[in-house]
């Protein structure tokens, strides 16, 4: 059986939407609630979709606004959503009250730091990020789209993508400055 | 040297800048360490973050994908998309009896609830607060006002009642589905209308129908009370959400310190027995329905996070706000244990203009009633360190032993919990968001019962001497008397 348009639509752009909110949000869980409810959004629209943008763009843009919308009324709602406590454990030799600036164990980071923990880092920084520079950097970053169609995917003037993405770039660094020490 | 280009780098790396500003990039860079180590900075950030993993669909995405898409092609256009946030019990016939016999409380009492919940945030100050537990005295008592309040429709509400007990077996099995139905109307209407949930009752038992049209006159006067009654009832349970019995913690999210709290593990008609029942023995099933809904509310808050949101305007970084020369640092003293005396020296003696008193021991409850409806809430014992908080901004007020055990075990404050009598004491904290480049402390500056709420204000402090302690994930604890008002966060300068 031949498939139907829409399941075409979903395999085509399941997988990008999905990492898309994964990396919006952090949390697997979170992600596929947010990926199917985009996609069932972008489903909907899809009648009225006349092509001014690619499609990637214009589905990168339902996924943006509708986790926008959850995080609004989320807020609005008061309920908070804490990062992961990802940290709580990260080191356990801490609790002495002890001045000095860096644990022993901690010092040889960007050598000792496997793949996955320095992800978990990175993700966790971008999570500290507001939301507009998050979606702006995830955009460019992962989904490696042109400043052009960023500013189309969040409806903000190119030039507003270019200095968030300076600002949130800078950000980033600082909060990852251990592992970018440069020289 | 010409003019530094930072920024213009961001836009260098993704090599989107103009032929002209390009070549200004370079010809700098070849002289400049400074931007050439920023722009390789910025370089290894865009990498890292560029090689994120993509990760696969999870497995059943799609299964589950195409099970909301059929979903919604079910859906009727005029639903208002809301749903109860759980599963209605499903119930033996006597069961039918008690919540149908109680639906004129129960029904509303949810709808009541979740309307309020829906419209709170921007009308009710004390939304933010963590459930506070309702006793069954409390209940009781609020529950007797209620009832007693409809005295005057008594007579004929009994006979109403005993008229539901013997149609029960022939309304039963539309209950749910009325219910449903009642529930959405109300929700439409955004108002809890007496009166309207009465006649709609009507139509699920016609048995009814003839009290229910005597008695609705009456009911109606009451409509006030009602919402008194479920006004103070929310406050009192600091009903926030109802959580679906379904949505046990992810074990994952459950630090492995909490054991789960004595009390209904997500059945919230435990205790309520199943078979027949006096209007009384229903109506004091309800009461227990409602208390143990607030209990496992507090327990699923509890578990996905022990910390309530501060009033600070921050989402998740808090602001600092001291200034550079206010800047004290805590000092590697204190974070040592069982601090008795000195933080009286502090902003609270301050704001009290003195005169506080100090006491060491847990016993130790200083009540000072300057007027009747101000009371400063004086700490017996304290922790506070830069490091070892939780790691995330937040505050918790803590009036059980297991939650301070969870709270212990998470932020590892000292090897042995020590003892706090939860009769007479409770503990206080509150955390500052981990910081990598800042040396920030957090402090407790008072805590004074006011008009019926505590306000908890605290500071958040940055010490940018040279060899300040990094990073930071501060907090600070204390002891207090116990108090069961609601509370308040709130950060100052």
């Amino acid at each position: 059986m031949s498939k139907t348009p829409a399941e075409e639509f979903v395999e085509r752009n399941a997988k990008m939407v999905y990492n898309l909110a994964l990396r919006l949000l952090g949390r697997e869980a979170d992600a596929e609630d947010l990926a199917q409810d985009s996609l069932l959004r972008a489903l909907k629209a899809l009648p009225s979709f006349k092509g001014e943008s690619s499609e990637t763009t214009w589905v990168y843009r339902i996924t943006v606004n509708t986790w926008k919308n959850r995080v609004r009324s989320e807020k609005r709602r008061g309920l908070w959503k804490l990062m992961p406590l990802d940290l709580l454990f990260g080191s356990d030799d801490d609790d002495s009250g002890r001045e000095e600036t860096i644990p022993a164990k901690d010092a040889p980071l960007d050598a000792s730091l496997s793949s996955a923990e320095t992800s978990e880092q990175v993700q966790k920084a971008l999570l500290e990020l507001d939301e507009e520079s998050r979606a702006v950097v995830v955009l460019r970053e992962l989904q490696e789209l042109s400043y052009e169609d960023i500013a189309a995917a969040l409806d903000i003037p190119e030039g507003t993508v270019k200095s968030r993405l300076s600002r949130a770039r800078e950000a980033l660094k600082k909060r990852l400055s251990r592992f970018v020490e440069v020289g | 040297m010409s003019e530094h280009v930072r920024d213009l780098l961001s836009s260098y790396v993704d090599g989107a800048l103009p032929a002209a500003d390009r070549a200004r990039v370079d010809k700098h860079l070849h002289g400049c360490k400074q931007c050439s180590e920023e722009l390789e900075g910025l370089k290894k950030v865009s990498k890292m973050v560029s090689s994120l993993p993509r990760k696969e669909l999870p497995p059943g995405f799609m299964d589950r994908l195409k099970a909301k898409m059929k979903a919604e092609e079910k859906k009727p256009a005029a639903s208002t998309g809301f749903s109860l946030p759980f599963s209605l019990p499903k119930l033996s016939v006597p069961m039918r009896v008690a919540a149908f016999a109680a639906t004129g409380v129960l029904v509303c009492l949810i709808t009541f609830r979740e309307i309020k919940f829906r419209m709170a945030p921007s009308i009710l100050p004390d939304s933010m607060d963590l459930a506070a537990p309702m006793t069954a005295g409390a209940a009781d008592t609020e529950v007797d006002r209620y009832m007693a309040s409809q005295s005057a429709a008594g007579a004929r509400e009994r006979g109403m009642w005993s008229g539901l007990e013997q149609s029960a077996e022939n309304a039963g099995a539309s209950v749910k589905e009325d219910l449903n139905s009642l529930r959405r109307k109300l929700e439409t209407r955004g108002v809890l209308d007496l009166k309207f949930a009465k006649k709609s009752l009507r139509r699920i038992g016609a048995p009814v129908a003839a009290e229910a049209a005597r008695g609705s006159a009456d009911m109606t006067s009451s409509n006030e009370d009602l919402q008194g009654f479920l006004q103070n009832e929310r406050r009192r349970m600091g009903i926030q959400e109802i959580i679906p019995p379904s949505a046990a913690p992810d074990p994952k999210e459950v630090s492995p310190g909490l054991a789960m709290p004595p009390g209904p593990q997500g059945n919230a008609w435990e205790g309520v027995p199943d078979r027949p029942m006096s209007r009384e023995e229903a109506m004091a099933g309800v009461r227990q329905m409602a208390s143990n809904l607030s209990r496992m509310n507090e327990n699923y808050r509890w578990q996905k996070n022990p910390t309530v949101p501060m009033d600070t305007g921050f989402s998740s970084k808090p602001k600092i706000l001291a200034s550079k020369s206010k800047s004290q640092p805590l000092g590697a003293k204190e974070g040592a244990p069982a601090k008795t005396a000195d933080h009286l020296t502090s902003p609270l003696a301050e704001a009290k203009g003195g005169g506080a008193a100090v006491a060491s021991g847990d016993s130790f409850a200083f009540v000072k009633k300057e007027t009747l409806v101000r009371r400063p809430l004086y700490w017996t014992r304290t922790w506070s360190n830069r490091q070892g908080g939780m790691g995330t901004a937040g505050g918790a007020v803590i009036r059980r032993p297991d939650h301070f055990e969870d709270l212990w075990s998470r932020v590892k404050f000292e090897p042995a919990l020590p003892p706090v009598d939860f009769n007479k004491n409770m503990v206080v904290a509150v955390f500052a968001e981990h910081s990598e480049t800042e040396s920030r402390s957090v402090e407790i500056v008072s805590l004074i019962e006011e008009d019926g709420r505590i306000f908890i204000r605290f500071r958040v402090k940055t010490d940018e001497s040279a060899g300040a302690v990094k990073p930071t994930d501060p907090y600070h604890v204390v002891i207090v008397p116990a108090s069961d008002l609601p509370y308040t966060f709130t950060q100052v300068d």
